[in-house]
């Protein structure tokens, strides 16, 4: 779709536009065509289908080093993560009911967690410092005798910082802990390979990567064996672990698009590299600006700023009339609250609702990035122009 | 346009009137603030009136919300039309059709010019009402 009243869209953290590539791969599978069948159906119907969803596995399952039957079909990245979090600790819960995680993850982890919590399982919640990270020896500390898994992200999905994940996962190792690795905002975009990873759960999402909305996986480890209590009761389809007929367009659809990654990877990084410097360099010429997680290793598609002297989310209401971007209050704009990763990163709430996330993409163009810099420059301008407490800052930087 | 807001408050937020500030020395000048400079959320009103109490010149500043913006500005261009009701938190809700979470942005706004308003005609040794309609003094 492309309507000259839609702004520019630099939120692929958020989503990204499905590759037509994939969108062509998925028409063969809707319509009256062969591509209807029920992939359990034990006749040609179900077989071709069966057939396709199994190449799609091998697809995913290449991505990331893993074997096919390593992949376990889900709805998208958030049931992943209450897959291998809640299927790993009910699995595991004869050897203990401690699970250690970070304030700075996904909801979809957070909020798995504290329904665990409120069934009697114990959940530590680290705190990075304002770099973002976790060390592996924070993690480390945490662990306790009674901990049966560990769940972190790879790429965090508001400050782009990347994770220790191969310490981590040795830590973890060492210690016999099983380790959830959300990597929704890294695989396909990120070399991934589980074979030299300590990770024994791994969340997929299609949307993060030119692919279908609704579909995403799970891989569950098998040597050695990670062990998963199913959370969807049926069928007994995915092996047991995730019950439900199989939308053959849509894991077609996923394993297309984490095909194309595979091969592309380097060239999107390239491309985001090269539109990064220019946001970069552009966003760092209006005063007083900051990155935030700075000091990390960061995924050079994915930025977080903060502009003193605007505020409660009238930056992003004028900005986003021009330029598609995420607040920093939180993932979802359903809540007005300030993004709780950003103040676990030490920001004020102040300082999380001045804040903005840009992220780029296989589509963003030199222009888009254009159009974000002045936009942005030309807005902040303005409402620091409004605002009384820009004016005492700007007093008090003459007076001295 | 805005999809989130109504014409109203997106033409008073895009296009905010009498912004700016007045010298407080120069006439009898008034100055309000209401809001949480530590919160980032902060209206600085200031009403310039004449010997009789009526408001003569408005300026505002705010930083925060949209709504405080509108509210803002909508509020300044009223105090200084000398005629019609004053803006107090009720009127700004309703010409501007606030929504419930925005009202708060109103009574900031209130806040503020009254204090400013407040002080100016404290100044002005005179007691009127927004309006500058003198009232007989009560001799106290």
């Amino acid at each position: 779709m492309s309507d000259l009243r839609f702004p520019v869209y630099l939120d692929y953290a958020a989503t990204t536009p499905l590759d037509h590539r994939v969108a062509a791969v998925m028409r063969e599978w809707l319509g009256e065509g062969a591509g209807f069948g029920n992939p359990a159906s034990d006749h040609a119907w179900g077989r071709a289908a069966a057939a396709a969803v199994e190449h799609a596995r091998e697809q995913v399952a290449a991505l990331i080093g893993a074997e096919p039957r390593e992949i376990v079909w889900t709805s998208g990245a958030t049931e992943a993560d209450n897959l291998a979090i809640q299927g790993a600790v009910r699995f595991h819960a004869p050897e203990g009911g401690h699970v250690v995680t970070a304030r700075t993850e996904h909801r979809a982890v957070l909020d798995t967690c504290r329904a665990l919590e409120r069934e009697g399982f114990r959940v530590t919640y680290l705190v990075p410092d304002r770099g973002s990270v976790i060390p592996a020896e924070q993690v480390r500390r945490a662990l306790a005798p009674d901990t049966v898994l560990v769940s972190l992200m790879h790429v965090n999905n508001e400050t782009g910082a990347v994770q220790e994940i191969a310490a981590i996962g040795e830590v973890c190792r060492e210690a016999g802990v099983r380790l959830h690795v959300d990597a929704a905002q890294s695989a396909g975009k990120l070399p991934l390979d589980v074979r030299r990873l300590a990770v024994d759960y791994l969340s997929l999402s299609a949307h993060k990567v030119y692919g279908p909305k609704g579909a995403g996986a799970l891989y569950v480890r098998q040597r050695p064996r990670a062990g998963l209590a199913p959370l969807i009761h049926g069928g007994g389809h995915e092996r047991g672990m995730r019950s439900g007929t199989l939308a053959t367009h849509q894991i077609v659809g996923m394993g297309e698009a984490f095909r194309i990654a595979a091969r592309e990877m380097e060239r999107d990084r390239h491309h985001s590299e090269a539109l990064m410097r220019r946001l970069r360099e552009g966003l760092g010429r209006i005063e007083a600006v900051t990155v935030n997680a700075e000091g990390a290793e960061r995924v050079p598609w994915i930025l977080s700023c903060t502009f003193p002297g605007v505020g409660g989310g009238s930056l992003l209401a004028e900005l986003s009339q021009r330029v598609a971007v995420a607040s920093g209050a939180a993932c979802s704009s359903a809540t007005r609250e300030p993004s709780y990763v950003l103040r676990a990163l030490g920001l004020t709430d102040h300082e999380a609702e001045s804040s903005l996330r840009y992220s780029l993409g296989r589509f963003s163009r030199r222009a888009d990035v254009e159009t974000a810099v002045a936009e942005t420059a030309r807005v902040v301008a303005r409402l620091r122009a409004l605002s009384p407490l820009w004016e005492e800052r700007e007093h008090a930087s003459r007076v001295q | 346009m805005h999809p989130g807001y109504n014409d109203r408050i997106w033409q008073h937020f895009e296009k905010p009137v009498n912004v700016g500030g007045l010298d407080p020395a120069v006439g009898r000048v008034g100055t309000g603030y209401a809001g949480d400079a530590a919160h980032g959320e902060l209206v600085r009103m200031q009403v310039r009136v004449n010997r009789a109490g009526a408001v003569e010149t408005t300026r505002f500043k705010a930083q925060g919300p949209v709504a405080l913006i509108a509210c803002g500005s909508l509020a300044a261009q009223q105090l200084v039309a000398g005629h019609g009701p004053e803006p107090d938190a009720a009127w700004l809700g309703e010409t501007l059709a606030l929504a419930p979470a925005d009202r708060g942005a109103a009574l900031l706004v209130e806040d503020a010019w009254r204090e400013a308003l407040a002080e100016a005609r404290g100044r002005a040794g005179e007691v009127c009402d927004v309006t500058g309609t003198e009232h007989p003094g009560t001799g106290e």
